[in-house]
């Protein structure tokens, strides 16, 4: 096990702490508010990780830490799947995956790791297995509201159970993806103007990275879209990105669309094609 | 993953690479540090989903529409139901990494809301149906809302109650669940 050493966590929980203590700029919240960093991870290896989740509301909340399933669709969002319609590379990978707490109480401003690795089965196939961890604020007890109604009307009161999910990926041995942008072109959407485009994937790994739509001779890209992912459940994912008058007036003459790794990752070409559009 | 410390960008981690003094300055220095910067997700419940109050003699529907067609989302047009009371959608806002899209997902199935006094076999008058979940990006792909380029963005989140009119007064409780998911 390599998870962090103990003073690193104290020593993390006090920055995140004044960070959230000292920023003014945290607007008035409710509770259940909540940060999660990092938003991605990827296990290879028996290395393992962690992430972080702060309480930014300004009451003790009580957060639950779960494994859900998702798939993405082909355009690209995500759907919850239910356990008991898992295939067998989502059932190894719920099975594989260790991590603690389950359950954090934390006050205002707090922040507390939570540790995870996967233990892959010996037997198991090369192959790219993801769940995504959720993180949901559970709501306090209600307060009892029994109190005869004086009058004859009808009032609702509506809890909104909120959280956010971040994919958790396990490369086991040797996984590769090649990606390919086809079909760009600028199409009418319900609000105005969108570039449209697919972007097809072979291989057992995702793929994920930014897309950017640069203009020689302009300095900076005209469209860019980052964390785009393409997970192995689709062959081909379609991109519809919104543009703006001034986009879509600057997407003329020849163009060139990329699609590399993220900066962080080293920005690493995936797929690129030069193009004139309509 | 060694980056070169951004001063100022908000919702950032920062690990423990470099010393506690070097973190003593993160407020104003200028100087390089280096640690390790995980983006990070932030997500804000800014508004609550409000029907108000309603006085109910008749069966009919109320509308919270989210996509900001009507004041306050709200329509209450059936004359079996009168509203009144401030009415609002729910409102969230989400920090993270800029120009990104990500998923939102609403309830797919009904939500019963409960009277205190609800049981089994008083379900007809204890019990009210919110379904027809919106979000205000509620593209044709289904929701999913894209940071800015400051990683911002914020999103609504309306429904709709249906009511026979034998509902019985009082405050009718119930839970949804809302899901940003990060891909």
């Amino acid at each position: 096990m390599a998870f962090r050493g103990k003073s690193k966590l104290k020593y993390l929980g006090w920055a995140l702490a004044a960070f959230a203590g000292s920023g003014a700029s945290i607007p008035a919240s409710a509770q259940g508010d909540l940060l999660v960093a990092p938003t991605r991870v990827i296990l290879d290896g028996s290395r393992g990780t962690e992430v972080i989740l702060s309480n930014i509301g300004s009451e003790e909340a009580t957060y639950r830490i779960g494994l859900e399933l998702r798939r993405m669709l082909e355009n690209g969002r995500l759907v919850p799947i239910e356990r008991t319609e898992a295939n067998a590379v989502e059932e190894a990978a719920l099975g594989m995956i260790r991590y603690a707490p389950r359950r954090i109480t934390l006050p205002p401003g707090q922040p507390q790791a939570v540790r995870l690795a996967a233990r892959p089965g010996a037997d198991l196939p090369d192959g790219e297995y993801r769940v995504h961890m959720s993180f949901k604020a559970i709501p306090k007890a209600r307060e009892v509201s029994s109190q005869p109604q004086t009058d004859q009307s009808v009032s609702i009161q509506l809890i909104p159970i909120y959280g956010v999910t971040i994919p958790i990926i396990v490369r086991h041995g040797r996984v590769e993806a090649q990606v390919a942008i086809t079909q760009p072109s600028i199409v009418q959407g319900e609000d105005g103007p969108e570039l449209a485009m697919s972007i097809s994937r072979a291989g057992d790994s995702s793929a994920y990275g930014e897309l950017r739509v640069t203009k020689a001779g302009v300095a900076d890209p005209i469209v860019q879209l980052t964390g785009l992912a393409i997970y192995p459940e689709i062959e081909a994912r379609t991109v519809r990105v919104r543009l703006t008058p001034e986009q879509a007036s600057a997407l003329n003459g020849q163009l060139r669309i990329e699609y590399r790794e993220m900066p962080e990752a080293g920005g690493g070409l995936l797929a690129a094609v030069d193009t004139v559009l309509n | 993953m060694n980056k070169t410390l951004r001063l100022g960008a908000a919702g950032i981690a920062m690990f423990a690479a470099l010393g506690m003094s070097s973190v003593a300055h993160a407020d104003t220095a200028s100087a390089d540090a280096t640690a390790e910067v995980l983006d990070s997700l932030v997500l804000n419940n800014v508004a609550a989903l409000d029907f108000g109050t309603m006085v109910i003699s008749g069966g009919g529907v109320v509308t919270l529409a989210a996509d900001g067609t009507a004041a306050g989302g709200l329509t209450c047009t059936d004359t079996d139901i009168v509203c009144s009371g401030t009415t609002s959608v729910a409102g969230f806002t989400v920090e993270g990494t800029n120009n990104k899209a990500v998923t939102i997902v609403l309830p797919t199935t009904a939500i019963e809301l409960r009277h205190p006094d609800y049981t089994a076999a008083t379900a007809t008058e204890h019990a009210i149906v919110l379904d027809t979940f919106t979000a205000s990006d509620n593209g044709a792909g289904g929701p999913e809302v894209t940071l800015d380029g400051a990683g911002d963005a914020s999103f609504e989140v309306g429904g709709t109650i249906t009511v026979d009119g034998t509902e019985a007064p009082g405050v009718f409780q119930g839970d949804f669940e809302v899901t940003v998911e990060y891909s």
